[in-house]
């Protein structure tokens, strides 16, 4: 049966790096889920899932990171995402973390990416940019990151985080109108 | 997208999260448990199965398809019971797209139609279009979300699904095929079911349960 989850992985070079990926990140990974969890048994499963869930569907993603930085902290994330995930179904939480008005946000959608990058590096310190982003709540500061520094499409992250893609889209719209008004004191235009 | 202050920032903040662990195995110690390693080599280490190395290529999957089905069809050719002749779908792998299609020993016309026999709350049919090879049902409902089911004969039914802006999936329901292709404003299931080619299209913010129901609920009324 196991064959089986390597046979999703059909090309040689990403079956090669999911071994390179294991054998670097593997401690990495379990310090991150035993910080949630509290336990090693625990954190084992979780970093046996999320290498499961790599396998299974995340690979031709990951052969696209080309940044060392950018892979370690897709990798620390989608563990640490799995181990909340675990976290929650142990103590039967309800994992809605998001409370955002459905119909305020088709209007919010327009918040065009390229205006709201060009006019970040148009003369906003980078040191401003990095406490206004370190300000952010974690859900919307990594969604953001999925979407502008990994470039992931909104299913892609949906599929990471193991959510729906209305909660990703709500997610970015919300991110991106936090760091707007952190940097520029009001809405996107 | 070219590195700017704003992903510089996004990485640098991020990247903090993790500040504190170790960036070499040799730092953190911990010994893995058996059962672990044992699920992990099989997993890195799992040989491929005949199956695998034979299609581990496009041109390999393809010919792999067409052998099969080239056996399919020489095999329903020597039972005269078999009347129908047995279809499946030939899939090429493209570097942006799957292409989906039959050959031209399917179905000719359409003889029953097929709708959706439980429609989700809120959605109610509004149109239906019939053509020579295709059969059309339209559902919206007050938001505006649409399902588009279409009934397609088998014979050189053809459809190309991008896979650059969304994600292409396979699940089995009930003995059937489905291929899913997921975007930003869109689902669509792709299938056979008794002789016929579906497509079953979704506009709106749904996920991957709401189209498998619907598969489920494509039957004659």
């Amino acid at each position: 049966m196991l064959a089986l989850y390597m046979s999703f992985i059909d090309d040689e070079s990403q079956r090669r790096l999911f071994e390179e990926i294991y054998l670097y990140y593997r401690k990495q990974m379990l310090l991150v889920a035993r910080s949630v969890l509290g336990s090693d048994t625990d954190a084992e499963d979780v970093v046996h899932d999320v290498f499961l869930k790599i396998a299974k569907k995340h690979m031709s993603r990951i052969s696209k990171i080309e940044n060392s930085i950018d892979l370690r902290n897709y990798l620390l994330k989608a563990t640490k995402n799995t181990a909340l995930d675990h976290l929650r179904k142990r103590r039967h939480e309800k994992a809605v973390l998001d409370t955002v008005n459905e119909k305020n946000l088709k209007k919010d959608a327009e918040m065009a990416d390229a205006e709201l990058v060009d006019k970040i590096c148009g003369g906003i310190e980078y040191e401003r940019v990095v406490t206004a982003i370190a300000s952010m709540d974690e859900i919307y500061r990594e969604a953001l990151y999925f979407h502008f520094v990994l470039e992931m499409s909104v299913p892609e992250v949906a599929k990471l985080l193991d959510c729906k893609m209305s909660t990703v889209k709500q997610r970015l719209v919300r991110g991106k109108k936090l760091l707007h008004k952190q940097l520029f004191g009001g809405d996107q235009e | 997208m070219k590195d700017n202050v704003l992903n510089a920032a996004l990485r640098e903040v991020v990247s903090r999260e993790f500040a504190d662990i170790p960036q070499h195995e040799s730092e953190i110690a911990h010994e893995f448990s058996d059962g672990f390693t044992r699920r992990m080599d099989k997993l890195t280490k799992a040989e491929k199965s005949w199956f695998w190395r034979m299609t581990n290529t496009v041109a390999k999957r393809v010919a792999v398809v067409l052998v099969v089905l080239m056996f399919i069809t020489l095999t329903a050719c020597s039972i005269p019971s078999v009347r129908a002749a047995v279809v499946d779908f030939i899939k090429e792998t493209y570097e942006n797209c799957i292409h989906l299609f039959t050959g031209e020993a399917g179905s000719k016309m359409i003889s029953e139609h097929y709708v959706l026999t439980e429609l989700p709350e809120g959605f109610t049919e509004i149109n239906r279009t019939e053509t020579d090879p295709m059969y059309i049902t339209h559902y919206q409902n007050s938001d505006g979300d649409e399902i588009v089911l279409t009934q397609s004969i088998t014979d050189q039914f053809s459809i190309h699904m991008d896979n650059e802006h969304g994600i292409i999936s396979e699940i089995n329901l009930s003995g059937m095929n489905i291929t899913i292709y997921e975007s930003d404003d869109c689902m669509v299931a792709v299938w056979l079911q008794d002789q016929y080619a579906f497509y079953l299209t979704v506009y709106g913010d749904y996920d991957m349960d709401f189209i498998i129901q619907l598969v489920g609920a494509v039957k004659r009324p």
